[in-house]
């Protein structure tokens, strides 16, 4: 027993740190450094990326390993050469900008010239809503609550209007800005609570990491604003906290974090909760010289402005996100009691990830784990709390002590990582889990430098280690895209069935265009999830979706006869016209739905299914392009004796 | 700087009259005034005095849209949403903030000059990034899956409907084309060539019959002579029987003239 005991204590003592400072860096001037060649370097990886990407267009085989090689060559020698102490503060900036702006270029190659993801449709809907009622909270039925969270939209209309420029020009033009901005701001959060601009500028580059962050967080959509707002707010409190002066509360925090409120929901939230935990951990410490009213006054204003702009609007977020979390926690339960989960990378109709993208996703949460594993009593420990090896203190009490709130609270952060991998093994978890990685990285980012930095890399000056540790991010980052944003950025070289963005293209562009010019806007139309989408920004119809009209008119769609319960449906609904695309007869949906998510299709709809309305008095077929259609059923809706 | 608040005020100023500007001018003017000018006007105000570095000019640039997303929210209220609305609340805001700025003459750290091997390697930087973003748009704009004809049949008024096709089979194509009931064709059409993307419409009278006991049923069939192998593609009109007249009167109310110009 004593030497089991004694084995355990050899493994775990690595976790621990000997001492609680670690290596500073050693630069003098500022100077560029390797800045300009890595940027040679970048735009050699974009046009491999987009070389890549056409080639994905061809069909050839090694077009996705190119792709996503280029990624990781992009981020390889920028994060090895912030693991180095010795580039300056300017350098490191450049470095984390250049990373930044070549990873979003490299998403921007998947929509070049129009928005294909299926985020940005239901944005750009209400941004068309916004021009063109010149109104807002016009309802989106796509998504009912991006209509009372319409920040994004406002900004990019307002850029649109002013200055002529396309939607699409504009709301690129700020995801560009704001993801630039972001990660400065990040890099300054993590500078200020670590002290150490190299600590900061890897815990950056660190973040890159995160599944959502080159693809899903810079989409068209309010989370990829809110997500800048957030560093903002983090970047304030830090600021807000050196100054006597209440200048900067009112006149920037203030508007900030009402911004926020109005901008994402959940964001809004944990901005909110992110704040009060610092203050409480302020408080706790019983070491700040800040008056109360000054450490609660910024969570103060972000809890009231969250919590009251939901309530305002009716609480629409508890609705929305309620039942997600719901069926997430209740299936992450079953998934500890060994009651079944989702089988990792394998999509609802059975398709599953190359066998490299498997492993490289394996060893990214390995790499991390081993990080966060050694960085966390590390992190603590340079955070103030007396964890340092064979120096532990007697009383569980004398733990409650530290000199950096900040650093304290991110290192606690780090636990929603396990919590994000363990929903991303669940079918109802795994968008959650993909939801709460950006903000449980927050702290990962930082706690994993500080173990690379003392750990890992240490006083070391070898580049050889340094390598090691950039091509480890540089896996680790390409490892995010491809599990964050699954095959979507690089695009399916054919069409798909209801695969969001691998189902836009110009056949379904033109029949959505086509119901603008010949039948008028504003129609009750239903169809796919991908053709609504399409109807809706492209031909400004009114669709009904399950999430806002609450009928689920796919069970119309895909029944074997019109029946009263049928029309029943389209008379709750007063629909006017679907859309029928008949190739939805030849897949499975990679999601496993072909409307809204519910119940998981095993089977594609038979071809007769789809043309039962045919034969139907009444109903028209006013437009056919060979593979869609679309039937005027306003008669049959509207008759008396319809059976 | 020490010019700061003139740009700024000229920016402001400039932006109250900006939809007389030509597009350009009012890019160049767009882009700074909602990103930039009124939170960086706000950051004087929150930091009085201090230049502009790294963590400045994010906040300035985050104020800037958290004033903007505010703005929005005033102009609905004032039912303002619009071109003139926001050129006229963008530059009020930067005037009514700019007096209550604390500008000083402290430059801005200057940031390090690049030597001409840099220039070059950011120059090439530049182009490469700018040809792969072209050549994937160009990739992009070009991928076309389907070829295809789009047919419609669609109500003009009355008994009045507009048909018509267009070629999108990426290469010219001959088309037959007409129009059938259960009594026969109505019209027809053969030997219609079309190049891609070029469109052919009608407006023709479909003898529909009032008060008929039956489904009326007319149907508009298009045949590519270049796809024999392949069946036309079929578009109708539904008639229902004469027992619900009312449902016909609601079909004609939803009638929409199309808007698209060329239709006779």
């Amino acid at each position: 027993m004593s030497s089991f005991l004694a084995r355990a204590w050899t493994v775990a003592r690595p976790l621990f740190p000997a001492e609680a400072g670690y290596p500073q860096e050693r630069a003098t001037t500022a100077d560029w450094g390797w800045f300009p060649s890595l940027a040679l370097w970048a735009g050699v990886c974009i046009a491999l990326a987009a070389t890549g990407t056409q080639a994905n267009r061809w069909s050839a085989a090694w077009a996705s390993p190119l792709f996503y090689a280029a990624i990781g060559l992009l981020v390889l020698p920028i994060s090895a050469r912030l693991v180095w102490p010795t580039p300056s503060r300017l350098e490191r900036i450049a470095l984390l900008l250049l990373a930044a702006l070549g990873l979003f270029l490299i998403r921007m190659l998947h929509e070049p010239t129009a928005f294909v993801d299926h985020d940005a449709f239901l944005h750009w809907a209400t941004a068309n809503d916004i021009m063109r009622s010149g109104h807002l909270f016009t309802p989106n039925p796509l998504l009912p609550i991006s209509s009372v969270y319409p920040a994004i939209e406002i900004v990019t209309t307002a850029l649109t209007e002013i200055s002529g420029l396309p939607l699409f020009v504009s709301a690129q033009l700020l995801l560009i800005v704001i993801r630039m901005l972001f990660v400065a701001a990040l890099f300054l959060v993590y500078e200020r609570a670590s002290g150490s601009q190299r600590v900061a500028a890897l815990a950056a580059a660190v973040y890159m990491c995160v599944p959502s962050f080159v693809y899903f967080d810079t989409t068209y959509s309010y989370g990829s604003l809110a997500i800048f707002f957030l560093a903002i707010a983090l970047l304030i409190d830090g600021r807000v906290e050196q100054t006597e002066s209440w200048r900067p509360v009112w006149i920037i925090a203030l508007p900030i974090l009402a911004a926020l409120a109005v901008t994402h929901h959940l964001t809004a939230f944990i901005t909110a909760l992110l704040l009060a935990a610092f203050a409480v951990v302020e408080i706790a410490s019983r070491k700040s010289p800040r008056s109360l009213l000054r450490i609660l006054a910024l969570p103060a204003v972000a809890i009231v402005s969250a919590g009251g702009w939901s309530m305002w609007t009716g609480n629409p977020t508890e609705n929305y996100l309620g039942p997600v979390f719901d069926q997430a926690v209740a299936e992450a339960a079953r998934f500890l009691s060994f009651g079944g989960g989702r089988l990792p990378f394998v999509a609802e109709d059975g398709s599953t990830a190359p066998v490299w993208q498997r492993a490289i996703a394996i060893i990214s949460v390995v790499l991390m784990s081993a990080a966060l594993a050694t960085g966390f009593f590390r992190a603590l420990a340079a955070g103030g709390v007396p964890v340092l090896w064979q120096r532990f203190p007697g009383k569980w009490r004398e733990f409650l002590r530290w000199d950096n709130n900040r650093l304290v609270v991110l290192t606690l952060l780090t636990l929603g990582y396990p919590v994000s991998i363990l929903l991303r093994l669940t079918h109802a978890g795994w968008e959650v889990g993909n939801r709460i990685a950006p903000f449980a990285f927050l702290g990962a980012g930082v706690v994993v430098a500080i173990a690379l930095i003392t750990f890992w890399q240490g006083w070391s000056q070898s580049r050889l280690r340094a390598g090691i540790i950039g091509t480890a991010i540089a896996l680790c980052v390409s490892a995010g895209v491809f599990s964050g944003s699954g095959a979507f950025i690089l695009g399916s070289p054919v069409y798909r069935v209801a695969a969001d963005s691998d189902s836009v293209e110009p056949m379904a562009i033109s029949a959505a265009t086509w119901t603008r010019q010949w039948l008028g806007t504003r129609n009750r139309f239903f169809s796919d999830r991908v053709n609504r989408l399409l109807l809706s920004a492209y031909g400004g119809q009114q669709v009904i979706t399950n999430l806002y009209d609450r009928v689920d008119l796919g069970e119309v769609l895909f029944a074997e006869k019109v029946g009263p319960a049928e029309i029943d449906a389209i008379r709750q609904t007063s629909a006017s016209y679907f859309l029928i695309d008949m190739r939805l007869t030849q897949q499975l949906p990679p999601m496993g739905f072909y409307f809204d998510p519910g119940p998981v299709y095993r089977k594609p709809p038979l071809p007769r299914v789809l043309t039962k309305f045919n034969g139907l008095p009444g109903v028209s077929r006013v437009f056919d392009n060979g593979f869609m259609s679309i039937i005027n059923i306003a008669a049959l809706r509207d008759a008396t004796d319809a059976q | 700087m020490r010019n700061d608040p003139q740009i700024c005020a000229t920016l402001a100023l400039a932006t109250l009259i900006s939809p007389l500007f030509p597009e350009p001018a009012r890019i160049c003017l767009a882009v700074p005034m909602i990103l930039f000018v009124p939170g960086f006007v706000a950051t004087k105000i929150a930091f009085p005095g201090l230049p502009l570095d790294l963590e400045r000019f994010a906040l300035a640039v985050a104020a800037s849209l958290a004033i903007t997303v505010l703005a929005g929210f005033g102009l609905d209220k004032i039912a303002m949403l619009k071109p003139a609305g926001w050129s006229i609340m963008m530059g009020s805001i930067t005037l009514l903030l700019l007096p209550f700025a604390g500008w000083s003459d402290q430059t801005n750290e200057r940031l390090p000059r690049f030597t001409k091997r840099d220039k070059r390697s950011l120059i090439g930087a530049s182009a490469l990034a700018i040809s792969a973003l072209l050549l994937s748009g160009y990739g992009y704009v070009r991928h076309r899956e389907f070829r295809f004809s789009e047919l419609w049949m669609v109500p003009a008024g009355g008994s009045l409907y507009a048909v018509g096709f267009s070629n999108k089979q990426l290469r010219p194509s001959t088309y037959d084309f007409d129009v059938l009931s259960k009594q026969g064709t109505i019209a027809s059409w053969s030997g219609i060539v079309l190049a891609d993307g070029e469109t052919w419409q009608r407006v023709i009278e479909l003898p529909i019959k009032a008060n008929f006991p039956k489904e009326q049923r007319f149907i508009a069939r298009l045949r590519d002579r270049s796809d024999p192998g392949i069946e036309g593609q079929k578009v109708w009109a539904s008639i229902p029987p004469a027992k619900s007249t009312e449902q016909q009167l609601q079909i004609t109310a939803e009638v929409h003239q199309p808007t698209q110009e060329g239709v006779r």
